[in-house]
């Protein structure tokens, strides 16, 4: 399979007054394939997310998306964000129009595609809903649903499934493992969870902090295999990571 | 679904405010603070005046343009120094230098520059608001979630969609609570502006009945101004649910809530059968014309006798239904009723038959010391009948008899000791309701055979208990024909005896002791033209008589 490059960050380095936040971070990650990006509290993780959506500018080296460097946000990459993001004065229907909208898609069209990804994901019942009357994995499946509906190629996630149960928490990563296959996603997600982080990455990031670093990338190669979850080579690199970074 | 009505503590309110301001007259004792009810009546009066209304419309007009205008000023720019920190940055100070000055020291200022009408006062009023609305909206902004502007910048959002789908809704609510709070302020400037030279509105209305020493003047003004706040009040608290519904999705849906608070008042009305009361209220008022030839009657008093009589039917009905709710879970007629299907709690009704029986003892608190005393075993008598079915077949005479004292009480309100005729009409009257209940009470025959239920048609069978209604609604009509006699009235008088006789005769034709289908519609329409009419014959017998 040989699939096109799509996000390559060179060198990239950010500081905030003066502190370094993120430091020489560089990787390449092609077309369909999925990155977990693991590592301590306050090492830089959201950071990155930020610069590769476009919302933060690096400090020094740049981003490319399909060999362009970013320079805002753009609408191939969508961006769950951390807390799902969720404006709780919009329904969830019109949270999950809202990007379609500011793209000044027709609303017809913006209401059928909503309409659409909120019963793929089991949850068109509640469209007239506000968050707060949602529970926490609602509140997450809408935010999924607001990042694909305007079909994205690229879709970044910072901690997604940190608040939620443990049941919930796994339903719902085998629903993204899921929808990152079929609609062939490159994906970004950043998380404290090992186990998360393995499940959902085909390479994983394990950076450290002061300045946040990536101390080395990890390929999973296992992870698209029948059965991962359980199989000892999901253990193996669970167990991999962990040595990592306890090392730092 | 457990909601929470705030019914009762509006009647809890009104009455709290009610008695601690009779209280205070009382104490106080000086045409300086007039009693709740002499306002009361007044202010009825001048309501119904075009003068009043014209200066109400004026103050309100002045209040609403300001409100709207402060609003529409401070919002945008409340927002935008929320949100930009260039611009906070330079106004920020400025404002907080303005916003502790006491504003109403420019009225002289603000008067010279925009002259002696509405605009002045407008300007005051906004100025005030103004202040509010915009520092709320700024805080408000301010305390934003910066979460929210990345999750739309990361959609592509520009400022412009910042604003539109951030900024503005989430300081809606602040602006709201603002405006919400300040129509209090919004009043008393309004006040303070309409106080100084002017000759409209509800301050001028005040300050001119000030001069005048009319005091109960100066209360109607200030009803007038304290309604106008409560109302502009609510509708800004409605305008506030619709707009920022998002606010209260943690609470029950508020469009519910509302609907709940109309049904919930239907079902109480159900419950005490609204309808019924205003068909027993020629009961009372017979008595009252019997009384007036005796003793000069006025309004006040006609006031007061009705609010007695609504509580006492009230809290009689409330009690019946608390009393029997276990028979009327029972009955498949009466399951239906509130309590036994759940419309009503068992302590709701309980609060509103203690409140009911409130109103009673304080409404003839108000008539007299001797009604006042009577209020308490009158509610005895009342609440009694509600077990009388359980031990005597008397029940309906008794019923009868506990209606029956409506007009008695009436007269002794008025002028005392019962007379002849007074009493006649309270046995015609027992005699017409004890003869109708009967006939309603062979509905229930099966059932109250069954649970042990004291009734007629269950002690003799519904056939004689057919003849007894007879005989007792030829009794009524004999009574009611014995009146003419006593009460020296016109002979105009008989021509509604002859009616409501020919009535009683046309309500035992269509049931029958073999078909008891038609007591119901037709029946019960029928007894309430019947007491209309006793009033009718008694009205006209009274202005024909000498």
């Amino acid at each position: 399979m040989v699939s096109a490059e799509v996000i390559r960050a060179e060198s990239v380095t950010k500081n905030f007054s003066g502190n370094t936040v993120l430091s020489d971070i560089s990787f390449i990650l092609k077309q369909g394939m999925s990155l977990s990006v693991i590592g301590p509290s306050g090492c830089g993780k959201t950071t990155l997310l930020y610069i590769i959506s476009g919302l933060t500018p690096p400090s020094s080296g740049r981003v490319l998306i399909d060999d362009r460097e970013v320079r805002g946000t753009e609408s191939r990459t969508a961006f769950i964000l951390q807390d799902y993001g969720l404006l709780p004065w919009k329904s969830v229907l019109h949270n999950v129009e809202l990007g379609m909208k500011i793209r000044g898609i027709p609303s017809e069209e913006r209401r059928e595609s909503a309409i659409r990804i909120l019963s793929d994901l089991g949850i068109a019942s509640h469209i007239e809903r506000y968050p707060a009357n949602l529970s926490g994995g609602e509140k997450q499946r809408v935010a999924i649903a607001r990042a694909l509906a305007a079909g994205p190629e690229i879709l970044l996630m910072d901690e997604p499934f940190s608040s939620l149960d443990t049941l919930t928490r796994e339903r719902l990563q085998y629903t993204m493992s899921d929808l990152q296959r079929e609609r062939g996603l490159t994906m970004i997600t950043v998380t404290h969870s090992i186990e998360e982080a393995v499940f959902l990455g085909d390479e994983i990031m394990v950076m450290t902090t002061g300045p946040g670093s990536a101390n080395r990338i990890i390929k999973n190669r296992d992870r698209r295999t029948r059965g991962f979850r359980n199989s000892g080579s999901f253990f193996k690199t669970c167990s991999t990571i962990r040595r990592s970074i306890e090392k730092g | 679904m457990k909601q929470k009505i705030p019914f009762f503590s509006i009647l809890t309110a009104l009455a709290a405010t009610f008695i601690i301001w009779k209280t205070a007259a009382i104490l106080a004792s000086s045409p300086i603070l007039p009693h709740p009810e002499i306002v009361l009546a007044r202010f009825i009066e001048e309501a119904c005046t075009s003068t009043f209304w014209l200066h109400f419309s004026i103050s309100l007009r002045r209040v609403c343009l300001s409100i709207l205008l402060s609003w529409i000023i401070a919002f945008p720019l409340g927002a935008a120094l929320g949100y930009s920190r260039t611009l906070d940055r330079i106004f920020a100070p400025l404002i907080f230098m303005a916003y502790p000055v006491p504003k109403m020291v420019l009225l002289p200022v603000i008067v010279l520059l925009f002259g002696l009408g509405d605009i002045s006062k407008i300007v005051l009023i906004t100025l005030i608001l103004f202040f509010q609305v915009l520092v709320s909206t700024r805080d408000g902004v301010r305390a934003i979630n910066t979460r929210y502007y990345d999750s739309v910048e990361s959609m592509g959002g520009t400022r412009y969609d910042i604003y539109r789908h951030v900024v503005f809704p989430a300081a809606l609510p602040h602006s709201f609570t603002a405006i919400r709070i300040s129509t209090g302020t919004a009043i008393s400037v309004l006040f303070f502006a309409e106080s100084f030279a002017t000759t409209t509105g509800l301050g001028y209305l005040i300050m001119d009945a000030w001069a005048r020493a009319d005091y109960v003047m100066i209360f109607v003004g200030i009803t007038g101004m304290s309604l106008m706040g409560l109302g502009l009040y609510m509708i800004v608290a409605l305008l506030e649910k619709k707009a920022c519904s998002w606010t209260f999705a943690d609470a029950e849906e508020p469009a519910n809530e509302r609907i709940a608070i109309i049904e919930k008042t239907v079902t109480y009305s159900k419950m005490i059968k609204l309808s019924h009361t205003v068909f027993a209220l020629p009961f009372a008022l017979s008595g009252l014309v019997l009384a007036i030839r005796e003793k000069p009657v006025t309004a006040e008093m006609v006031f007061w006798i009705i609010i007695a009589m609504i509580g006492g039917r009230s809290a009689a009905m409330g009690f019946n239904r608390i009393a029997d709710a276990d028979i009327d879970a029972g009955n498949p007629r009466t399951a239906v009723r509130e309590i036994p299907s759940g419309a009503i709690t068992r302590n709701e009704a309980l609060a509103f038959t203690i409140f009911s029986s409130v109103l009673l003892v304080f409404a003839a608190a108000m008539l007299s010391k001797v009604c006042f005393i009577l209020s308490f075993p009158l509610l005895i008598v009342l609440f009694f009948y509600s077990y009388t079915k359980r031990f005597t077949w008397l029940a309906h005479i008794y019923l009868g008899f506990a209606i029956g004292l409506a007009p008695v009480a009436v007269w002794i309100a008025i002028v005392g000791m019962p007379g002849v005729s007074i009493m006649l009409l309270a046995f015609a009257l027992m005699t017409h309701i004890a003869g109708f209940d009967i006939l309603y009470s062979c509905q229930d025959y099966e059932f109250d055979r069954q649970n042990n239920l004291f009734s007629i048609p269950s002690r003799f069978g519904i056939k004689r208990a057919f003849t007894i209604s007879s005989a007792l609604h030829i009794t009524s009509v004999m009574l009611l024909a014995s009146l003419y006699f006593t009460a020296g009235f016109g002979v105009w008088y008989f021509a509604f005896i002859i009616i409501i006789a020919v009535l009683f005769i046309v309500e035992h034709r269509i049931v029958k002791p073999d078909d008891i289908t038609h007591i119901d519609i037709a029946f019960f329409n029928i007894n309430s033209i019947i007491s209309v009419l006793v009033f009718a014959a008694i009205l006209t017998g009274y202005l024909t008589g000498g």
